[in-house]
């Protein structure tokens, strides 16, 4: 059984069709890439699965139960977190503050003493511990990145959506944030990425699905995905290519 | 948001406080002057009805019909009072009970209005309500509302401390609400982002739900007491002009999402107010200018500079 099963659905803003009859099955433990070129539907794929939209037609199942027409607040305490492409951290809130908003989200019934000790482990674990006492609107886009993770994370899901993790982020960065991702996938986290290029996920993952228009049109190991003459095509007219 | 912790020591916010309090007791009834209680009396009462306004901010619900709450509380309670016959004590508590009923059920229709639709519908709201009790003249007395409500007492410094009493009571209990409680971080988190803060497991609409129900309940609580202090109530209370552009007002200068500040804005007000009653002809506009110009001056409000001020006057004090 799939940890998620996403079936055929699809999302219209206004006449716009941003998602048309997209399918796939993500297993427990798996880390899976999507790619796309600019408005794909990448990011909406993830405000319909996570519950910020909902979908026109089809379906989606989380651990044998249809989410489909879910609330992201339920969604989350069944174990499905998201990051956002765009951050958006709570400006006003400290660092610590913004994960503690997590903890109580999912009303978490630790003690508070492990609590803390996992405040300070997901701090730790994103590189943040130092910076635990700033205001979330002071921080480099970089950290903010992170604390997008960390938050994630602090809801204890079994599924993480990342959504352009890497994007805007210098090289050191991105290597320090694949690390994390690594980590987090090693630990039993599933995870689905959200990438521009098939290029940063060459090193993560062996299965990456490709967006165009709102349709699944390749999947396949990142190799496969790059050399794919559709998927090559797709790109095309953009500024960056697929690799 | 404005954190009072880090602008002051919590010790030298609490000394100021303790100060301010003592002095607002002590004072204001030994010198005597009537008409000095009667502004502060006032003050207090619009205190409690900024704070209010204030709490529904804190879940950004900006609410330009806020009047509609403060009218229905002080229309009830002259109802209760002088139709039913209620002891005003009694009057008052049903009326805060419908107040804040009211404001459960309209978490309904504005559940999903956020921002400017969110504002426009409340003001709706208090348009249709003053509207509605001006045309059902035989049950609210029209234009000339009801009067002859039945005070809690007619002592000056009796209806001070009433007044004043009912101010700090409501004023510790939001403050610590809104900045201590557990659910100060999931205020400050949801005016922030709502989106983010439901992708956590925030429930957001529990918690505007809650503010709604603080901010009429309180609301009412203040319209209430305007009804038996003043022993008439009229369709102004429930009005847009003047009710709710005050209270927004006081709001503003006073410092928004800082429950202090709208409860000073209010006392500053309604003072200025008053002190502008000797030239009525340019009293408006004088009034209007001079709140402009504490926007203009003082962005944030003038809670930011009084804790500043106070701080200062500490320090200096105590070296
Ligand atoms: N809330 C929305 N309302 C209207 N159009 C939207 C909305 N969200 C996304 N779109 C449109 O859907 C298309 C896909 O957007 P998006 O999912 O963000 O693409 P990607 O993440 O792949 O770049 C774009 O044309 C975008 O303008
Ligand atoms: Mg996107």
């Amino acid at each position: 059984m799939p940890l998620l099963e996403v079936r055929n659905i699809s999302k219209s803003f206004g006449g716009l069709k941003v998602i048309k009859g997209v399918s796939f099955n993500v297993d427990k433990g798996e880390l899976i890439g999507i790619i796309g070129p600019n408005g794909a539907g990448k990011s909406t794929l993830f405000n319909l699965i996570s519950g910020v939209y909902h979908p026109d037609a089809g379906s989606i199942i989380f651990k044998d139960e249809d989410i489909t027409k879910m609330e992201p607040y339920d969604l989350v305490k069944k174990g499905l977190a998201r990051s956002w492409q765009i951050v958006r951290p709570f400006r006003n809130l400290t660092v610590e503050e913004n994960i503690r908003v997590a903890f109580y989200g999912v009303g978490f019934k630790d003690s508070l003493s492990e609590r803390n000790r996992r405040l300070d482990e997901i701090l730790q674990m994103t590189g943040l511990l130092q910076h635990r006492e700033q205001l979330a609107k002071n921080l480099p886009l970089g950290h903010l990145k992170r604390l997008e993770v960390a938050r994630a994370v602090a809801t204890g899901a079994e599924l993480l959506m990342l959504d352009e993790p890497f994007a805007g982020l210098r090289v050191d960065e991105i290597k320090g944030l694949m690390h994390l991702v690594t980590v987090l996938h090693s630990i039993g986290l599933t995870i689905l990425i959200i990438e521009h290029v098939v290029r940063s996920l060459l090193e993560l993952t062996r299965r990456v699905l490709v967006l165009h228009e709102g349709r699944l049109i390749k999947e396949g190991t990142p190799e496969e995905v790059r050399r794919d003459k559709m998927v090559i095509e797709a790109y095309l007219g953009e500024e960056s290519e697929v690799a | 948001m404005l954190r009072l912790k880090s602008l002051a020591t919590l010790s030298s916010f609490k000394i100021t406080g303790l100060i301010l309090i003592i002095i607002m007791v002590v004072v204001p009834p030994a010198l005597r002057d009537p008409y000095l209680l009667h502004i502060l009396t006032l003050g207090s009462i619009y205190a409690i009805f900024a704070m209010s306004w204030d709490i529904l901010m804190y879940t950004n619900q900006l609410s330009l019909g806020h009047s509609f709450f403060f009218g229905l509380a002080a229309y009830s309670t002259a109802l209760f009072n002088s139709s039913l016959r209620m002891h005003p004590i009694l009057a008052i508590i049903a009326a805060v009970a419908i107040t804040a009923i009211v404001g459960l059920g309209l978490s309904i229709p504005f559940f999903k209005l956020r921002g400017a639709y969110y504002a426009l519908g409340m003001a709706g709201l208090a348009k249709i309500a003053t509207l509605t009790v001006t045309a059902y003249s035989d049950i609210t007395g029209g234009e000339e509302g009801i009067r002859g409500i039945t005070p809690l007492t007619t002592d000056h410094v009796g209806n001070y401390y009433i007044a004043l009493a009912t101010m700090l009571a409501s004023l510790i209990f939001l403050y610590y609400t809104a900045e201590h409680s557990r659910f100060s971080l999931i205020f400050r988190a949801v005016r922030d982002d709502e989106v983010a803060a439901k992708c956590l497991g925030i429930v957001v609409h529990k918690y505007r739900l809650l503010c709604l129900v603080l901010g009429s309940a309180f609301a009412g609580l203040g319209g209430a007491v305007y009804a038996t202090y003043l022993t008439i109530v009229n369709p102004n209370a429930m009005a847009i002009i003047p009710t709710t552009a005050l209270v927004v007002t006081m709001g503003m200068v006073g410092g928004v999402t800082t429950i202090i500040g709208p409860a000073l804005g209010a006392y500053l007000i309604v003072f200025l107010d008053s002190f502008f009653r000797v030239a009525e002809n340019i009293r408006l506009l004088a009034y209007a200018l001079t709140a402009t110009l504490i926007l203009l001056l003082l962005p944030g409000g003038i809670i930011r500079y009084a804790i500043k001020a106070a701080n200062y006057l500490i320090r200096e004090v105590r070296s």
